[in-house]
């Protein structure tokens, strides 16, 4: 019955700590930074590059 | 330039509404461009009368022989920051610690920045977009949300902007998943090689030590487009706080957000689940740097005897913050939470775990992971959050800003 208790309270406890977190993140975390990397003008081009390698054969280009 | 009215000799002011200098006194409009215009006239003129130019316009002087201009320069006695203004404006409090404790220390000769981009939003629009989050907010406490205006400065922050070239060779271990023919899914590693060569325009770099990275690299994104080169108008009404990390620093955190970006990018290449560099030999040449103003609104207010700062970017009207919160409805929401999922649990648990069902302790104990498992990944993410959330707030509040403006004191000396 205690184990029952013990275990259910837990459970209770650390569900309310993580839907309380996520609102108070949602809440009074404002702004974040994700994605904003992409707005770099860029120009990219892979240049070369070989799949399914062995590592000892391409340790002399470095 | 004047930043004086040629009507009745007020302050000009550059409106960010209207994108053109106003006189406070007569309500009189210019165009920067003309005051610029007009200023440059004024000191010809003050020389053919063989007078001392600076001393006809008494204002922002440029030299264009070094690139620079004179500001006045104000020290905070309270977490000695330093911030500079155009001559005509007078600064009443410290914009980074709230403190009334601001004085005039010198005119002082910077190096006159490149480009600007002026205020696009308003204090206005800053005050609606900062109270229209608080209000969203369910823990920010009720008396925060009604914060006065006068709070909000307008402050060009200094950026480098740079062109990079940048090359890397390396060695990728990925992850992928794959289905067998039975359709199970499964995890398999490669090795890849890669070369690539990526070039960046204008990747924005803040040049103040006075604000951590983190903080204006979330106030991003700053559209280029709008940059304009500089013209000492559009200080008018505004702190400019300038330059004093070092070009060293600066080229490094460039460097850093370039090989972050081309990593994702190689990444992205491959298209796999999970990568890791395991091998790299980048090079990164700089094509170009420009010294920018860019411009956000700082807002610092106390609670319970702390200073955040919440800022809003004054291109975009993007807010970014960690607002104090309401521990009274945190822990209500809490408890409540966890008497609503307690009391079933309980239930459920004695209803699984029956005793004629598990017939001995060691059973019932041996079953118990499922619960565990729960409660182990419920408090995980709570944790996540939490930390994000005083993360961000530590970031944002003053004292982290009093801190550096310390420590760049203590290595002066």
């Amino acid at each position: 019955m205690i184990l029952y208790l013990l275990v259910a309270v837990s459970l209770g406890a650390s569900v309310a700590f993580a839907i309380v977190t996520d609102f108070w993140k949602d809440s009074n975390e404002i702004g974040s930074s994700d994605g904003n990397d992409v707005y770099f003008s860029n120009q990219f081009t892979v240049t070369d590059g070989k799949n399914r390698i062995r590592i000892k054969d391409y340790e002399d280009r470095f | 330039m004047i930043t004086k009215c040629k009507f009745c000799g007020g302050a000009l002011k550059y409106d960010a509404d209207i994108r053109r200098m106003v006189c406070e006194y007569c309500s009189s409009m210019f165009d920067v461009e003309d005051t610029e215009e007009e200023k440059e006239y004024e000191k010809m003129q003050a020389m053919s009368a063989g007078k001392n130019p600076d001393d006809a316009i008494g204002q922002a002087v440029f030299t264009p022989e070094n690139e620079t201009m004179d500001m006045s320069l104000y020290h905070c006695s309270s977490c000695s920051g330093e911030l500079y203004l155009n001559q005509t404006e007078v600064a009443s409090y410290c914009p980074y610690c709230g403190q009334p404790t601001i004085v005039f220390e010198r005119i002082a000769k910077t190096r006159k920045p490149d480009y600007i981009i002026p205020f696009k939003i308003t204090k206005e629009y800053a005050v609606a977009s900062i109270r229209e989050k608080f209000f969203k907010g369910h823990f920010i406490p009720k008396e925060l949300k009604y914060f006065k205006a006068e709070l909000l400065r307008g402050i060009y922050v200094p950026y480098y902007l740079y062109d990079m070239l940048y090359k890397d060779r390396q060695i990728i271990r990925a992850k992928f998943e794959e289905k067998n023919s039975k359709g199970e899914k499964s995890s398999v590693t490669y090795d890849f090689y890669r070369e690539a060569v990526a070039s960046f325009q204008e990747i924005p770099v803040d040049a103040s030590k006075k604000i951590p990275n983190e903080i204006t690299e979330k106030l991003e994104p700053f559209y280029t487009a709008d940059l304009i080169d500089f013209q000492a108008g559009y200080l008018s009404g505004f702190y400019a706080d300038l330059q004093d990390d070092s070009d060293y620093t600066l080229r490094n955190i460039a460097r850093r957000r370039a090989r972050d970006r081309f990593n994702k990018l190689l990444y992205d290449d491959l298209m796999a689940k999970e990568c890791q560099t395991l091998k790299s030999k980048p090079t990164c040449s700089f094509e170009k740097e420009a010294y920018a103003l860019l411009p956000v609104w700082f807002m610092v207010f106390t609670y319970e005897g702390d200073s955040y700062t919440i800022l809003v970017n004054g291109q975009t009207g993007k807010v970014v913050g960690g607002v104090p919160s309401d521990k009274n409805k945190i822990a209500l929401w809490f408890s409540l939470i966890t008497l609503l999922v307690s009391v079933p649990a309980y239930h459920i648990l004695q209803l699984v775990f029956d005793p004629v069902l598990f017939q001995s302790s060691d059973s019932i104990l041996s079953a118990m992971w499922v619960p565990l498992v729960l409660i182990s990944a419920a408090f995980t993410a709570g944790l996540k959050n939490y930390r994000s959330v005083r993360k961000s707030q530590a970031l944002t509040r003053a004292e982290t800003i009093k801190t550096l403006v310390g420590k760049r004191e203590g290595r002066k000396k």
